[in-house]
């Protein structure tokens, strides 16, 4: 895959993706297959770009660093210091090394979502600034692309009553409780606060020593408009696959809505909007759909699912 | 069907916040929990899959919602049809800030 995009006068150019790795060996591999791909190798480019660009070869090359590294002010600016010919691979810490590690070849032929080369053309060269900008638009939607839902690490001030939080991709934000969302909703104070280990949820212990788990995802859209504006239309889409499915489902009983609305006793305009993924249907609005529609629940789930 | 009242729902909530989780079970290695506190569409989040991975399923079609393209084994898809019901009915104890029923 590549995509290409002007940046003012420079241009940058997003040759292919593949699979991100995290252990040393499968970097290996990683990089095997790359250097099959005829993108060459250089292993020294991470460590001198890290030292502030110094010894960094000119010419086409590859670097392999962990995007969480490099996500950084510090990485993004050794990145703008080395050679504009430079093409940058970065790799992301995720679950699949071991998936990788089998078929490292196969993963990155699958030009799969998880591994990334930036290549930086002739006319990226310039001002490092301007490199900089560059490669931070391109982090950007690279880290969009990562795990910023998910929290590396959680604690809480009881003092002032903060929430610290740093995210999967490095985001750190500090949240006063009450400026939550949430937080009036719950009938609980919180005193202490830790990432669970998998990143997918904060656990909040209480005055009363109960604990709750507060989700990454919930935790990241109240505190970054821009993720919550990603997941707001992530989950209508999930929502309108749902709702087209069970339209599929009635119409194919040749059922209006207003008939399924006038046998289940949920308002058509609720059934409309369920249909239309403005909704999520509660257990007993299910119970009642699948009534009307003469089935019984899990064969109307069984019709909404996948498979 | 007998609505709960809000007193019902009300007490269920708070044994909730008593300590337990709105839904958490381990098939195996893999702990399947429903958070406090989340966001719609009702899903539910894997950890422990093979590899240390994690996932998203979407508890109405039971789809991986992340990571996009992620199959499950098949006695983990069985079982999460199996408890799906019990997990749609645990989501109503779920506090969410976007629930719009």
């Amino acid at each position: 895959m590549t995509v290409a995009t002007e940046h003012r006068s420079a241009r940058a150019t997003l040759e292919f993706d593949a699979t991100a790795v995290r252990s040393r060996v499968v970097r290996r591999q990683v990089e095997g297959a790359l250097e099959r791909l005829a993108l060459g190798r250089r292993d020294d480019i991470w460590r001198s770009l890290r030292l502030g660009g110094r010894g960094a070869p000119e010419g086409r090359a590859v670097l392999v660093g962990d995007l969480h590294e490099v996500a950084g002010l510090d990485g993004l600016d050794a990145l703008a210091a080395g050679p504009s010919s430079l093409a940058y691979v970065l790799l992301v810490r995720t679950t699949l090394d071991a998936k990788l590690r089998r078929q490292p070849d196969i993963a990155l032929g699958l030009n799969d979502e998880r591994f990334f080369v930036l290549e930086l053309r002739d006319e990226a060269a310039g001002s490092a600034s301007r490199r900089a900008a560059l490669l931070s638009e391109y982090f950007r939607a690279l880290v969009e692309r990562l795990q910023p839902d998910r929290v590396r690490s959680a604690r809480f001030s009881a003092e002032d009553e903060v929430l610290w939080l740093e995210f999967g991709d490095g985001l750190r934000r500090a949240v006063k409780w009450a400026a939550l969302p949430f937080a009036a909703k719950l009938p609980f104070r919180p005193v202490n606060a830790a990432a669970r280990e998998h990143g997918q949820a904060v656990l909040l212990t209480g005055a009363d020593g109960s604990e709750h788990d507060i989700d990454a995802g919930a935790l990241r859209s109240a505190v970054d408009p821009v993720s919550a504006s990603t997941a707001g239309r992530r989950h209508a889409a999930e929502r309108a696959t749902a709702g087209a499915r069970l339209r599929r489902m009635r119409e194919s009983l040749g059922l209006s809505q207003e008939e399924v609305a006038r046998r289940s006793g949920v308002p058509q305009e609720s059934l409309s909007r369920i249909e239309n993924g403005h909704r999520d249907p509660r257990l007993d609005t299910l119970r009642k759909l699948a009534a009307a529609l003469g089935m019984d629940v899990p064969a109307l789930l069984a019709a909404i699912a996948a498979d | 069907m007998t609505l709960p009242s809000y007193d019902a729902e009300h007490e269920a909530r708070s044994t909730s916040w008593a300590g337990m989780s709105v839904f958490r079970e381990r098939y195996g290695s893999v702990l399947v929990e429903i958070h406090d506190v989340d966001h719609g569409p009702p899903h539910c989040h894997l950890s422990g899959l093979p590899g240390g991975g994690t996932a998203r399923v979407n508890l109405l079609t039971l789809e991986v919602t992340r990571p996009a393209g992620l199959r499950l084994s098949t006695p983990i898809r069985r079982r999460l049809r199996q408890r799906q019901l019990e997990m749609l009915d645990a989501w109503a104890l779920v506090t969410t800030t976007d629930r719009d029923e």
